[in-house]
């Protein structure tokens, strides 16, 4: 019994300690999106899954462009879930080479998921945001769209800074 | 006496005259009548059909009831030329419609072309040519094609649709508009 007690607390541990250093970065400029405006995609291929009851799967590939408002997103592939029942876009699978563009900020990393109504973001995997000179890495990115609020996570107090320096 | 012989001369032309109008139009109805086939010349090989219907079957089920308001049936090609289409797929709850169409007798494939409009439940397909293949129930349009629904507008260069797997296959720059 305490053995078992032990793994668990161990277990818990190791999830909550799992990003230890986080920043957070709040700010209208900062990836900013219309969240509201339309969304337009471009591929070189999609394939279209119907097979599903509730949902369609839209999956775009190779040279995935998705542009909403100012902000255009770059990928190799991405996957679209749109409710069947509602009509609405739910989701967005953002794969491989990510590549986010607003007025003053790239961001890059390996993975990222959208979710359209709800008009948040969430990067992962080798996380670098190049802002005004600055730059940032880190493991994951937590973007707010609607509150404009991000959150910028690294695991082993591995968030690094680099700022440029002053003249 | 002799007024009277005019006289009866004129009816009787007169009723001739008539007579012969009346066969006239008796033989241009014929042609124009609904009867189930009617050669359209001497040549056999063609058959005219009005209201003309073909389905598809397979393991029991249709798979396809194709509708045209007009058929021509050219028996050495084994092909149907149709007119104002209704292809309708029961099975998926997709109906096809267009100004012309071919429909392979021996194949049971069919070529649509002119103002293609395919209708699903949540999507509309324009195309200017549509192809069926019974075999493997595959539907490939080869055009320049827009895809409307309630959110989304596509265009795209070529579809190939397994109609079985549910499943669409797009090629060439695709574009679309979410409207979220």
């Amino acid at each position: 019994m305490r053995k078992i007690l032990f793994f668990i607390i161990i277990f818990i541990g190791f999830n909550t300690l799992s990003y230890t250093a986080t920043q957070t970065f709040i700010g209208e400029n900062f990836l900013k999106f219309n969240s509201k405006a339309p969304v337009e995609i471009s591929s070189d291929k999609l394939e279209i899954d119907n097979s599903k009851d509730d949902f369609y799967i839209f999956y775009y590939k190779k040279n995935v462009v998705l542009v909403q408002g100012d902000a255009k997103v770059y990928s190799d592939f991405m996957k679209i879930y749109y409710d069947k029942k509602s009509q609405k876009i739910i989701k967005v699978d953002i794969i491989q080479n990510v590549k986010i563009k607003t007025k003053d900020t790239i961001c890059t990393c390996d993975n990222g998921k959208y979710f359209v109504q709800e008009g948040k973001i969430y990067l992962k995997n080798n996380v670098k945001i190049m802002q005004g000179g600055n730059i940032f890495y880190g493991d994951a990115l937590d973007i707010d769209l609607i509150n404009n609020k991000s959150i910028l996570k690294g695991r082993d107090n591995r968030i690094r800074t680099i700022f440029p320096g002053s003249k | 006496m002799i007024y009277k012989k005019v006289v009866l001369s004129f009816f009787i032309i007169v009723l001739l005259f008539f007579s012969c109008k009346a066969d006239n139009q008796a033989s241009s109805n014929k042609k124009l009548s609904k009867s189930d086939s009617k050669p359209l010349t001497k040549d056999t090989d063609k058959v005219i059909i009005d209201k003309i219907q073909f389905s598809n079957t397979k393991e029991g089920k249709t798979t396809l009831i194709l509708n045209a308001k007009k058929g021509i049936i050219y028996r050495k090609k084994n092909i149907a030329d149709l007119v104002d289409v209704k292809a309708v797929f029961p099975a998926d709850k997709i109906t096809i419609f267009s100004k012309k169409g071919i429909y392979y007798l021996k194949t049971k494939d069919a070529d649509l072309s002119k103002d293609v409009k395919v209708i699903s439940k949540d999507f509309i397909i324009l195309s200017d040519k549509l192809k069926f293949y019974d075999k493997t129930n595959k539907v490939v349009i080869n055009s320049p094609f827009k895809l409307k629904g309630e959110q989304i507008f596509l265009k795209g260069k070529k579809l190939v649709g397994f109609l079985n797997k549910r499943k669409f296959y797009i090629t060439g720059r695709v574009h679309t508009i979410w409207r979220k």
